[in-house]
């Protein structure tokens, strides 16, 4: 990645400053990164929104971690180190979720032909598709109409968090149903 | 393709000045000043005698000792090494080769029949068990903190690697109040304590080391 690698020669400077607190810098390097992650991404993920999912977990997880970078390193072999750990743990995360959700189709299938109730049935259906994390925010935001800091105090996360969490399940669940769809 | 934009602006606007972590080597030193005076002192009960080193089977079970920190060290160091996104796994020839001399010093100590007097073998081998697992228990919670630290994209490597330096590091203590030369089940049982500690270890670390996204 000759490219990336030329534009990546600034980002350990602007990567020290962000770890001195310089928030303009982390800026800068985060965007000039979502390019390279997203191409690191890529190569293990075909699935488009997948790859976008994954883009934001590894952009959360570089901002975890970034006290560990040491600026002295080339910076790329630590991005990519962290952008394919991401990328693993979505596909088996999707994979899980694949053998839950075939699982629930089997339940839903016998709740069916005893007559339950089949709406009931969709919802939690639905919501089981998602990840555990993912679920409970939307019970808290759209179930029990919680207000988005309310959910953010009860579940122990800053707003932010809650509000890429909704984001994410929002697209799952888009997902999941037009899949549905397809199907039936 | 969708606009992370508003994301990153969170992300950098909650952004505060770091602390960097120290380089693995200056990690290393630190963790064993820590962790050897604590492994001391949690095993302090159990301590009921010094090595004697004019015993014959001294000078194997010095070797052995050194070898034993040194490879407490290196376990640790890799273990240090493997927590951080991009750096190269550890190399496991050299310490493997030493963990092999380790054992071989041992295994050539040692001897196969019981010990004439005393309450029986075993109960020395379940007391030397008990001292190496008290005086880990230390260790482990200093190792997970630091793995913390830094969070791990391989938590379980990281942490049964993290075991190995925390076994042979209750093993360097064990050696300072022990027989220079063993006796088969005493010396099996401090094999059992080795792999409990680093079972122990990654139970307890799994949780707290892994990077999570959020």
């Amino acid at each position: 990645m000759p490219v990336t690698d030329a534009r990546a020669q600034h980002w350990p400077a602007l990567m020290a400053r962000a770890q001195a607190g310089d928030k303009e810098a982390y800026n800068q390097l985060l965007k000039a990164m979502v390019p390279a992650i997203r191409a690191f991404v890529r190569k293990k993920i075909a699935d488009e929104v997948l790859v976008e999912d994954v883009i934001q977990e590894t952009l959360l997880a570089i901002h975890r971690v970034r006290h560990t970078y040491d600026p002295r390193r080339p910076v790329l072999p630590w991005v990519a180190a962290i952008a394919s750990a991401r990328a693993v743990d979505a596909l088996r995360q999707r994979g899980r979720r694949q053998e839950v959700q075939d699982e629930d189709a089997l339940n839903v299938q016998l709740a069916d032909s005893k007559d339950s109730d089949a709406s009931q049935h969709d919802l939690t259906d639905c919501l089981d598709s998602l990840p555990v994390r993912q679920r409970q925010i939307v019970e808290s935001v759209h179930l029990r109409e919680q207000s988005l800091a309310q959910a953010a105090a009860e579940n122990n996360l800053s707003l932010s968090a809650v509000k890429s969490l909704l984001h994410r399940a929002m697209l799952n669940l888009r997902k999941y149903g037009s899949g549905k769809h397809e199907k039936s | 393709m969708r606009n992370h934009d508003q994301l990153i602006n969170q992300l950098s606007e909650s952004a505060q000045p770091v602390r960097r972590i120290w380089p693995t080597a200056w990690r290393v030193v630190g963790w064993a000043a820590l962790v050897l005076p604590c492994g001391a002192l949690s095993s302090w009960a159990l301590h009921s005698r010094y090595t004697d080193w004019s015993q014959p089977g001294a000078i194997p079970a010095m070797i052995a000792l050194l070898l034993s920190f040194i490879v407490g060290l290196s376990a640790i160091a890799g273990a240090f090494t493997l927590s951080i996104a991009g750096r190269k796994p550890p190399k496991v020839k050299w310490p493997a080769l030493l963990a092999l001399t380790w054992l071989a010093l041992n295994l050539g100590n040692m001897s196969l029949s019981q010990p004439g007097s005393g309450a029986g073998r075993f109960g020395e081998g379940i007391h030397c068990y008990l001292f190496m697992l008290s005086a880990s228990v230390p260790m482990i919670v200093i190792s997970v903190v630091s793995l913390y630290r830094t969070r791990s994209l391989r938590p379980g490597k990281s942490l049964a690697l993290a075991g190995c330096g925390i076994a042979f590091m209750s093993s360097v203590l064990l050696s300072l109040c022990h027989n220079t030369h063993l006796h088969m089940i005493d010396f099996m049982m401090h094999l059992a304590a080795g792999i409990t500690i680093i079972v122990l270890t990654v139970l307890t670390g799994r949780r707290w080391v892994r990077l999570a996204g959020h």
